[in-house]
C-alpha cells in the first residue's frame, strides 16, 4: 500500500467511524426528546448549556476535521512533506485556539 | 421541540441534502433561505445551524470522494490556510452585520451561484488543462472515461490568497464556499473539475468548523434545531449520491437555477425590507 493510500484510508476510517457515532447519538437524542421531554439522567449533566447527549453530538462532529487534520500532519511529516505538514499544523492551531476561546 | 416543527425541519434538511448532493452544492445554500423564509428563524441563527449541516454534508460526501481517490489532500492542506483565514474574517464580520444586510448579501451570492451553474451547463468546463507543467505530477482515475488523468497544480500562491475570498463567504453566510473554491482550483490552478469538487468538499469541513466554533461561542447555534438538520442532511446526501446517475441533471439544474433565482430575489427583498405581496 502506498503512503498516499494509507493517508486516505486512515482519514476515511476516522470520518466514517465518527459520523456513525454522530448519527446514532442524534437518533438517540431525538428519541429521548420525543419520548421523555425531561430525562433526568441526561439533563442532570450539563456542559456549555447543553445536556450530555447534545454536547457529545456537537463534540464528535467538531472532532471530524480536527482528527483528519491531525492524521494529515502525522502522515505528511512521515512523507517528509514539510510544507503540507506545517500548513495543516497552522490550521489545527487556529481551530484549537478557537476551541480554547470557548472553554476559557 | 414541537414534533411538527421537527418533522418540517427534518424534511427541509433532507431535501437540502438530496439537492446538495445531486448538484455538488453544500446544504447551506438551501438551508439558510429555508430556515429564514419558511421558519422565520433569525439570519444569524440560521447561519449558525447551517454550519453544522455543511459540516455533516462535507464529511459524508468526502467519504465517497476519498474512496474514489479523487481528493487532492496536498492541495487541500495548502488552500485551507487561506480558506480558514477567510472564514474567521467572514464569521466575525457576520456577527457585526445586521440580519437584513446579511440577507441581501446572501441573495446576491445566491444569484451569482445560479447564474454560474447555468453557465457551466451551457459551456462544459470539463478538464480544460491536464497537461503537465512541472515535475510535480499528480493523477486520479476517471471512472466515466476509464482513464488515468495526469495533472499538475499551478499558481499555488495565487490560489491560496484567492481562497481567502471563498473562506470569507463561507464564514459570512454559513455556506460551504464551494461555489468559489471550485472555480479557483479549476480555472486558476488548472485542476481537473472532478478533483476540484472533491478537494473543495474536503476543505469545506474545516471552514465550516471554524464558522461553527465562532457562532457557537456567541450563542448562535441551537443544538435542538441542529439534530433534525444533522439527520436530514446526512440521509438526504446518502439518497442523493445513490440516485445521482438515474436523474437527468440538465433538467434538474435548469429547474433549480430558477428556484435559486426566486429565492435570491426573496432574500434581497427581505434584506431591503421591501413590502411585497406574499408570493
Amino acid at each position: 500500500m502506498s503512503e498516499n493510500n494509507k493517508l486516505e484510508n486512515s482519514i476515511s476510517t476516522v470520518i466514517k467511524t465518527i459520523l456513525i457515532f454522530v448519527i446514532l447519538l442524534t437518533i438517540a437524542s431525538v428519541i429521548l426528546e420525543i419520548s421523555f421531554s425531561q430525562d433526568i439522567l441526561i439533563d442532570s449533566f450539563e456542559i456549555s448549556g447543553m445536556n450530555l447527549l447534545d454536547f457529545s453530538i456537537i463534540f464528535l462532529l467538531f472532532m471530524i476535521p480536527v482528527s483528519r487534520s491531525t492524521i494529515m500532519i502525522i502522515e505528511f511529516s512521515k512523507l517528509d512533506n514539510q510544507i503540507n505538514a506545517v500548513s495543516e499544523l497552522v490550521v489545527l492551531g487556529i481551530i484549537l485556539g478557537l476551541v480554547a476561546r470557548i472553554i476559557i | 421541540m414541537d414534533i411538527l416543527l421537527f418533522v418540517y425541519i427534518l424534511s427541509t434538511s433532507f431535501i437540502a441534502g438530496i439537492i446538495g448532493s445531486l448538484l455538488g452544492l453544500g446544504g447551506g445554500i438551501i438551508l439558510v433561505p429555508a430556515l429564514t423564509i419558511l421558519f422565520d428563524m433569525p439570519m444569524h441563527e440560521a447561519i449558525g445551524v447551517s454550519f453544522i449541516g455543511v459540516l455533516v454534508n462535507s464529511s459524508s460526501s468526502s467519504l465517497v470522494y476519498i474512496k474514489n481517490r479523487i481528493t487532492d489532500m496536498r492541495l487541500s492542506s495548502i488552500l485551507e490556510l487561506g480558506a480558514v483565514t477567510g472564514s474567521i474574517i467572514g464569521a466575525y464580520t457576520a456577527l457585526l452585520i445586521d440580519s437584513n444586510v446579511l440577507s441581501a448579501v446572501f441573495g446576491v451570492v445566491l444569484g451569482y451561484v445560479a447564474i454560474d451553474m447555468y453557465r457551466k451547463l451551457k459551456k462544459n468546463s470539463e478538464d480544460n488543462n491536464i497537461k503537465s507543467r512541472s515535475d510535480d505530477e499528480r493523477e486520479y482515475f476517471d471512472e466515466s472515461t476509464n482513464k488515468t488523468i495526469t495533472y499538475s497544480v499551478i499558481r499555488e500562491k495565487e490560489g491560496t490568497i484567492l481562497s481567502i475570498i471563498g473562506g470569507i463567504f463561507s464564514g459570512l453566510l454559513g455556506l460551504g464556499g464551494g461555489a468559489i473554491f471550485v472555480p479557483i482550483m479549476n480555472r486558476i490552478m488548472k485542476v481537473p473539475i472532478k478533483v476540484a469538487i472533491a478537494t473543495s468538499s474536503f476543505m469545506i469541513g474545516v471552514t465550516s468548523l471554524v464558522g461553527a466554533l465562532i457562532f457557537f461561542n456567541n450563542g448562535f447555534i441551537d443544538v435542538v434545531i441542529a439534530s433534525p438538520i444533522i439527520l436530514g442532511i446526512f440521509f438526504g446526501a446518502q439518497i442523493g449520491s445513490r440516485i445521482n446517475k438515474t436523474i437527468d441533471k440538465q433538467i434538474l439544474t435548469n429547474i433549480f437555477c430558477l428556484v435559486l433565482i426566486y429565492i435570491a430575489v426573496r432574500m434581497i427583498i427581505n434584506g431591503l425590507e421591501i413590502e411585497v405581496l406574499n408570493l
